[in-house]
């Protein structure tokens, strides 16, 4: 073979060797679309879920829980804790200013106070005979963030009340009984969500009413959550939980926060990069090619808890330096998920204008349906992230 | 990515059992070509993670998903490696030398090498992979030093053993830069 031979032959298989493994890159890793978004879109983004929440909710109380966009229907089902959670999510955009948020929190509110029943371990939140620990422990954070907001200590005593029932839910591992029975009390089932939303709850009632005793059984759930819970409820994947970081968060603001130890840092670590896969993974999912790649986009409330929980991590930061070189990621990823959320948005910058529908104006939908939590969860995660956006 | 799995990840993605194949035969020529071609790849890997954030940046690739690129390349690369037998040294003649092709490229100059540099110039800063990019240079030359000794070079189908199991660590290198990447921030 002639000597150009031998150096054509060689080039030829080089570059084939660069093609064949750049497309299996190409396949494995897409680019990461985080737009630019300033602090005032977002918090003009938030202003028109918030407004979304207010519009879609009746004289009674009740949200509009669940709508299709293309049959210009409402379709059916209610969750008492989804119901909790937009409360929350409304009183915390009464406090970052936005308006008629409170007035609408306090309809739900009223709405989730008739259906407080006694239960064999206290008073507890919800409908039918099996009551879901959510429900109670989200009425909670709401009804401590309507304190915060207006400082009205008129259900304080009923506050207390239902932190004791949330403390009987607890069991002395520290695991959280997701049911209570009517008739039979707690029932040992689980849930990935309510560990995190009792721990949140009773730090929350240790910080408004410290000598009430609630902080044991914050700690019991906590050491729980950080040392046996992956473990015991789901040892793969971990679970990504923006109610865990919401208690830690408060839990920082304690008089005498718990220490960060190996096996709190450990579990923090596990959240951070479950947290940092999920934006960055939502991130390349910008239709086209990569449907078939990393298909449908995620559920709007998705990436709202990722956001509220990466946005609380960083404030957690404040207090409790866990980050380290991480935190420019951690913020980039925040901001990144908020960004996310703005783009998705339905256009509603004036929700209540001839033009706007409100049943759509301001919501994410994800195949043409939104949900009560849609608004919920992005609402929190944006009103949080707006510290860490360019002015 | 700890500074040891970026220089056993750089180090087997260049694999000095396939530069030590390609590389002349005669002794002085052999380490000349050699010297030439792992300078010319660590001026280029240099480069690249000098110039990591800013390529990385350009194509809205974070550090962390640059990670997973480097490990999804050097499985490739390492998969090669380990089925493909290395090829046999052949003088090019003319202008181009045999230490421009094929010992840098497309030997030591390959996809696993350029992103795994990048990669770790994104992740550890551009000091820290400096200095790992140096030291698996420096390794690759140890190696195909080692490899081209007339003691070894009958033993040829042990060198091609050797070569196949450099490919496999390059994959389990591979493994590891890619989890590390999925569990990055």
């Amino acid at each position: 073979m002639p000597a150009v031979g031998v150096v054509t032959r060689r080039v030829l298989a080089g570059l084939v060797t660069w093609a064949l493994t750049l497309g299996v890159v190409a396949v494995g890793v897409h680019p990461e679309r985080c737009g630019l978004v300033a602090a005032d879109e977002a918090f003009d983004a938030a202003t028109a879920a918030a407004r979304w929440l207010s519009s879609n909710i009746d004289q009674s109380g009740r949200f509009t829980y669940r709508y299709d966009r293309d049959r210009q229907q409402v379709l059916g089902g209610y969750s008492e804790p989804r119901h909790a959670g937009a409360l929350l999510s409304l009183y915390q955009a009464a406090a970052a200013g936005i308006t008629d948020a409170e007035s609408a929190a306090d309809l739900g509110l009223a709405w989730a106070l008739e259906r407080v029943v006694e239960t064999p371990i206290g008073p507890a939140f919800g409908q039918g005979s099996r009551l879901e620990t959510g429900s109670t422990a989200l009425l909670v954070a709401a009804m401590v963030e309507r304190r915060n907001l207006n400082g009205s200590t008129t259900h304080d005593q009923l506050l207390i009340d239902l932190g004791k029932t949330l403390e009987a839910t607890v069991t002395p591992a520290g695991a959280v009984d997701a049911v209570i029975d009517l008739q039979d009390g707690p029932i040992a089932e689980r849930s990935p969500f309510y560990t995190g939303e009792t721990l949140w709850a009773l730090s929350r009632l240790h910080l408004t009413f410290p000598d009430q005793g609630f902080s044991e059984g914050a700690l019991r759930v906590r050491h729980y959550l950080i040392a046996d819970r992956d473990d015991v409820e789901s040892p793969w994947p971990p679970i990504s939980d923006h109610w865990g970081s919401y208690a830690f968060e408060t839990m920082s603001r304690w008089p005498s926060p718990p220490l960060i130890d190996a096996a709190a840092r450990e579990w923090i670590d596990r959240q951070m990069w479950l947290l940092g896969l999920q934006v960055r993974y939502e991130s390349q999912r910008v239709g086209g090619v990569t449907r078939l790649t990393r298909g449908d986009v995620a559920l709007p409330a998705g990436i709202g808890t990722v956001g509220e929980a990466l946005a609380n991590w960083l404030l957690f930061d404040e207090r409790e330096p866990v980050l380290g070189d991480d935190l420019v990621d951690v913020q980039q990823r925040a901001v990144c998920a908020a960004s996310l959320l703005v783009e998705r948005q339905t256009p509603g910058n004036e929700p209540f204008s001839d033009l706007a529908d409100p049943s759509t104006a301001g919501a994410w939908f994800r195949l043409g349906i939104t949900q009560v939590d849609d608004q919920q969860h992005p609402l929190s995660a944006l009103l949080l992230t707006v510290d860490w956006m360019t002015p | 990515m700890n500074f040891v799995l970026i220089v056993a990840a750089l180090a087997t993605a260049m694999n000095p059992l396939r530069l030590a194949a390609v590389s002349p035969n005669d002794r002085l020529e052999r380490r000349r070509a050699t010297l030439q071609a792992l300078s010319a790849i660590l001026f280029v890997s240099l480069g690249l993670a000098w110039w990591s954030s800013p390529i990385i940046g350009s194509i809205d690739v974070s550090s962390s998903s640059a990670t997973i690129a480097a490990g999804l390349a050097l499985a490739v690369i390492g998969a090669r490696d380990t089925v493909v037998k290395p090829p046999e040294f052949e003088p090019t003649g003319g202008r181009i030398g045999v230490a421009f092709i094929p010992m840098f490229f497309p030997t030591l100059f390959n996809p696993a090498v350029a992103i795994m540099s990048i990669a770790a110039g994104a992740e550890r800063g551009v000091w820290v992979a400096l200095i790992a990019v140096t030291t698996a240079t420096v390794l690759v030359a140890l190696g195909a030093e080692a490899a081209s000794l007339k003691s070894a070079r009958p033993r040829r189908h042990w060198a091609r053993l050797v070569a196949s199991a450099v490919g496999l660590s390059c994959v389990v290198a591979g493994a590891l830069v890619a989890t590390h990447g999925v569990m990055s921030i």
